[in-house]
């Protein structure tokens, strides 16, 4: 269906004749007549009017529209030829002095030309002599020059400055009116006018490099007014009213924009489709007689036809209803009405017209009732006398209903309350307070789980109370014993004191592995050790089996946690995770080895139910007898203060970054959610204030020295200093001291 | 609770910043306006124009570089935004906060429309990705003086053009972002000439990389998944072993379940399909996590036959809930029912919501 010709020059200017069956293309070594083949939608050049020899770039072409023999093409050196295909006869015009921009045929036989020379001219084409019948002279450059289509005395002049002038033919030298639009003192460059064009009903479109397009009302010949402004996205260099849908407008772009846009001037926002595919600006297009195709030209060389049909429907592929939680689970979401797609609009226009075609108040809303070109011939009649009904009568009215017509947001509050009353955050912002305070009492957090009703937690604690404990008997008996290779669970030697465990060294710790190395022999395990340690594997997971047999039945154990049928899908994952089945243990190290892994993966389990505060406080209660892997322990810390500080729990975040795990998040004075320097050197492995490699610690925002004692810093830039500097700072100011544009001043 | 916004046209996106307490919208009247949360009530409190045509995407920035908001549109720009605050001393002695929003950045680079932005993850720096409608992908970064600076060139990452990004949040991770875009070749974009390719995948993961201290883009992990997405989603972790990516398309949501292990590699562990009792008439548009990652937000559209043979489009939005593992649809605010709630709630006069 698409067809290009590749013409080979740079096209300035395409013009169709009324009845739709030949194009004249004018470019800078061309004027050519393309045959349209209405049955296979072909282009087909015709015939070459370009002598050989002459010099001449056409900068215009234009049908006349009641004489498709007759043809104006203008040069961009000031003179122009009347062609007359059929006769093959050229006359020549040299009457301006420079460029002529734009001409217009006023009938059959008169036409109007402008220029660069600031003369508007009037030809008579019967006339012998090729001398216009009278000229005006102006103070500007004109632009564009259009009749009115309906009141054919009338035209419009278009000048450089921005300024449109509308004369009537008969009074000759008087314009009857004009308006300035932009203002004459403006810069010239951004708000020239460069294209005019009318419709059936007296409305004006002007398109300028402004990147604004005004729709203009001529009423009673004297008074224009403002309509609406069209905002494109560059300026335009070609615009056009659609004739079946006088409504609609399409526009090419001057500068940077390589498409044609269509535009319903009643949504005035929405770009309705777009015809792209050129690979320069596009200086010209013309639709077809039912505006079906489009030809645009273009000066990439090439000549295009293209089935609107098939263009780009920028609101059927755009992000449409969008929604949006934020942390308190609050929601937001769109209410308006519903934009309809393409195809539905056509069934709603469809049945309307079946109905009656009177008002539409029982759709959505009268505005989106954009009638697209889509529609057959059959509906031409119909069409045609609505859009009178419309351009009559709903004119006013639109403008009304697209004030009241609602575009809202729509607030929920903590929206899982409204389904799920069992899980408000409150409470669970309580429990994490109540686990900061009980850090070290496994029994006493599985009861506080208990009360904010989340029985799998408190068992889950239970079982790291087991763990923990089992693993710290056997810990006691063979203290010096641990070496585990490809163990991810790392185990701490451990002494009674646990609480010095942290502070020693890692050369400390080297030692010790050698001296495992040499000491390292197999005990056998007494039944007593194996008893202990199948204690905790022995009393849960018996308890589970026989639920798991007898479906039915809720067992309630002696912390009374309530064990219900649909839990019990946890409780196989977590025997799962924690009895390594079929693990024959032999050796007390693989038996610690195997506990402590257990604990690992108990605590990645509960933080993979999303339970990351659980999982977090249990390792933090679990860090003094188990060492976890690096990687896993930051991410949890890193990822539990996030959550804390997007719910604004900043205190809360210090004291669990004190609580940590990762000995980098205890030791830095303060909760750095981000890992890295925030140095040049972006290095990942400082422990503490101070940057090993570039060398930097915290240094005040102010008076660029270390600070010693307090550090006041912001909460959001991380920016800060000392304690002094930043009262005096912020008793004038609200920005950050140190100019990365946080306002502080803020919280 | 409604807030009128009196916004002229379509409303594409609104986003909450960081801390909840305001959010911002963008529309097609190529505004954006921001609200305030003030005594438990929404109040707007700055308005401007931003661009020359409809706004597709609003994004705020991690608050640790200010009060950012990037804004996206139809006239291939990108704009960000940041809020001044000034104290300004009235004649009477009273001090006085005037805020002003101005554009700091206007990104033009491309011969294309923007899809969507986004900001990557705080720890690694203020990082933003744009995604063009022609599948191109550009990240900028902020080094020094908050300048957005390119970082190398653009990189093609859906053949038939992109729809939605979204990064990898989740802390001690490489850069990587998750793309998702067009099933097949769109008219608009016809300048790509291809081989035939059968069954086009429209979502993977991109990772950044610097070799050579030279920037590039890696595709790690494509997915299953052969329909036009209309919009992806990343999770937060929160310290999970695996990672939750959302996915809306016409064929309904998909939750995919991935693992990421060695850094680089993905291990897909297990695709839900969300919306099997309603098929095949419902529509999936936009998706929202909260920040738990265990309730989604999907606003969708299905279609249903009434009584004179004629579809009827509802729009709703569907809460998904994860019980157990298991993604249980929770609750469905129709269209219908919050306009009723909110006329309720407003007392609403007869002039505005259903003419």
């Amino acid at each position: 269906m698409d067809q290009e010709l590749d013409l080979q020059t740079s096209i300035s200017s395409i013009d169709i004749d009324q009845q739709g069956r030949n194009l004249v293309v004018g470019g800078r070594e061309i004027l050519k007549i393309i045959d349209l083949d209405q049955m296979n939608k072909k282009m087909n050049i015709k015939q070459n009017m370009r002598r050989q020899g002459t010099k001449l770039a056409i900068g215009y072409v234009e049908f006349n529209r009641k004489k498709p023999t007759l043809l104006l093409a203008a040069s961009v050196q000031g003179q122009f030829q009347v062609w007359d295909i059929d006769k093959q006869k050229e006359t020549v015009y040299r009457n301006h002095q420079a460029a002529i921009h734009r001409m217009n045929w006023h009938n059959e036989n008169c036409f109007i030309s402008g220029g660069q020379d600031y003369a508007i001219n009037y030809y008579d084409y019967r006339q012998s002599t090729a001398q216009p019948i009278f000229t005006l002279q102006r103070n500007e450059a004109i632009r564009d020059i259009k009749f009115n289509i309906t009141r054919d005395n009338y035209f419009m002049a278009a000048s450089d400055t921005g300024q449109l002038e509308y004369f009537d033919i008969r009074k000759q030298l008087e314009n009857v009116t004009e308006i300035n639009l932009r203002g004459r003192k403006q810069d010239p460059f951004t708000n020239l006018i460069i294209c005019l064009d009318w419709t059936k009903d007296n409305v004006l479109a002007s398109g300028s490099n402004d990147k604004e397009i005004k729709i203009l009302q001529v009423e009673n010949h004297t008074d224009i007014r403002e309509k609406g402004i069209i905002q494109h996205i560059d300026g335009s260099s070609h615009i056009k009213w659609h004739v079946q849908n006088n409504s609609l407008l399409s526009v090419s772009s001057l500068n940077r924009d390589i498409s044609v846009t269509t535009y319903d001037i009643r949504t005035p926002f929405r770009p309705m489709h777009i015809v792209k595919g050129h690979n320069d600006i596009i200086t010209s297009f013309v639709f077809n007689q039912d505006e079906q195709y489009v030809f645009t030209g273009s000066k990439d060389k090439y000549l295009r036809m293209q089935s609107v049909r098939q263009a780009y429907q920028v609101y059927n592929n755009c992000p449409i209803f969008p929604v949006s939680f934020n942390q308190y689970n609050d929601l937001l979401m769109k209410l308006e009405s519903p934009f309809p797609s393409q195809y539905e609009l056509e069934k709603i226009n469809h049945y309307e017209m079946n109905l009656q075609p009177i008002q539409k108040q029982s759709s959505n809303d009268g505005i989106y009732k954009a009638k697209t070109q889509n529609q057959s011939q059959n509906n031409f009649n119909q069409n045609s006398w609505q859009d009178i009904l419309k351009a009559t009568s709903v004119s006013p009215q639109n403008s009304q209903i697209q004030k009241n017509n609602v575009r809202s947001i729509f607030y929920i509050e903590a929206i899982d309350q409204k389904f799920d009353p069992k899980i408000p955050f409150d409470e669970e912002l309580k429990y994490f307070q109540k686990n900061y305070n009980s850090k070290k009492d496994f029994s006493y957090n599985s009861n506080v789980a208990l009360q904010i009703d989340k029985p799998e937690i408190a068992h889950y604690w239970k079982a790291l109370e087991h763990l923990i404990n089992d693993f710290k008997k056997l810990s006691k008996d063979c203290s010096p014993n641990i070496f585990m290779q490809n163990c991810p669970v790392q185990l701490p030697n451990k002494g009674n004191d646990q609480s010095d465990d942290d502070q020693k060294s890692p050369l400390e710790q080297m030692t010790q592995v050698t001296k495992n190395n040499r000491q390292h022999e197999k005990k056998q395990l007494d039944s007593q050790d194996l008893q202990k340690l199948y204690k905790y594997f022995e009393k849960y997971p018996a308890a589970f089996r026989q639920e798991l047999d007898s479906k039915n039945i809720i067992i309630e154990d002696q912390n009374h946690l309530k064990i219900h049928m649909e839990r019990i899908p946890y409780y196989k994952n977590l025997l799962r995770t924690m009895t390594p089945i079929g693990y024959l243990l032999t050796d007390k190290q693989h038996m610690m080895q195997v506990i402590s892994n257990s604990i690992l993966q108990l605590i990645q389990h509960v933080i993979d139910q999303g339970e990351l505060p659980s999982g977090f406080w249990m390792s933090a209660c679990a860090k003094n007898y188990v060492q976890f892997p690096d990687l896993n322990a930051k991410k949890w810390t890193q990822s539990y203060i996030e959550l804390l500080v997007a719910f604004g729990k900043h205190t809360l975040a210090m004291k669990a970054a004190l609580e940590s795990p990762v000995e980098q998040f205890r030791t830095s004075n303060k909760y750095v959610t981000n890992y890295k320097c925030l140095g040049p050197c972006k290095n990942s492995q400082i422990t503490g204030a101070f940057c090993n490699i570039c060398k930097t610690d915290f240094i005040c925002a102010i008076c660029f020295k270390p600070v010693r004692g307090l550090y006041l810093w912001c909460q959001n830039c991380m920016h800060g200093g000392h304690m002094k500097e930043m009262k005096d700072w912020f008793k004038n100011n609200t920005s950050c001291p140190l100019g990365c544009g946080h306002n502080c001043f803020d919280k | 609770m409604l807030i009128e916004t009196s916004h002229q046209d379509i409303i594409h996106d609104i986003a909450f910043n960081f801390d909840g307490n305001r959010f911002a919208t963008a529309s097609s009247d190529q505004t954006m306006r921001v609200y305030n949360k003030v005594n438990g009530k929404w109040e707007k409190s700055a308005e401007c124009k931003c661009h020359d045509g409809p706004i597709w995407k609003i994004r705020w920035a991690d608050p640790k570089f200010g009060s950012l908001i990037a804004t996206c549109s139809q006239d291939k720009g990108v704009c960000v935004w940041e809020e001044k605050k000034y104290l300004q001393e009235s004649p009477s002695g009273q001090k006085q906060i005037i805020i002003q929003w101005k554009q700091r950045i206007l990104i033009l680079e491309s011969k294309e429309a923007v899809a969507d932005i986004q900001f990557g993850s705080k720890s690694n720096g203020l990082l933003l990705a744009i995604a063009y409608v022609d599948g191109k992908l550009q990240i900028h970064r902020v080094y020094e003086q908050n300048q957005f600076i390119k970082e190398g060139e653009d990189i093609q990452i859906m053949v038939y053009g992109l729809r939605a990004i979204s990064w990898n949040h989740a802390p001690l991770e490489r850069e990587m972002l998750v793309a998702a875009g067009n099933a097949e070749q769109q008219k608009y974009l016809s300048k790509i000439k291809m081989d035939h390719f059968n069954g086009v995948k429209t979502m993977a993961i991109w990772m950044l990389e610097y070799e050579n201290q030279k920037f590039g883009m890696k595709k790690i992990y494509e997915f299953d998944e052969e329909k036009t997405i209309n919009d992806v989603q990343w999770a937060n972790q929160h310290g999970k072993s695996f990672h939750l990516i959302a996915s809306a398309s016409a064929e309904g949501v998909k939750i995919w379940q991935i693992k990421i292990v060695y850094e680089t590699q993905v291990e897909k562990m297990k695709v839900f399909n969300i919306n099997r009792e309603t098929k095949p008439n419902y529509h999936a548009y936009r998706l929202s996590w909260n920040i738990l990652a265990n309730l989604l937000a999907v606003s969708c559209e299905s279609k249903k036959m009434d009584e004179n043979q004629a579809f009827i489009t509802s729009r709703e939005v569907r809460i998904y809930q994860n019980q157990n593992g298991s993604w249980v649809a929770k609750g469905i605010i129709q269209e219908a029912n919050f306009i009723r709630d909110s006329m309720y709630l407003q007392n609403f006069t007869s002039s505005g919501l259903i003419s």
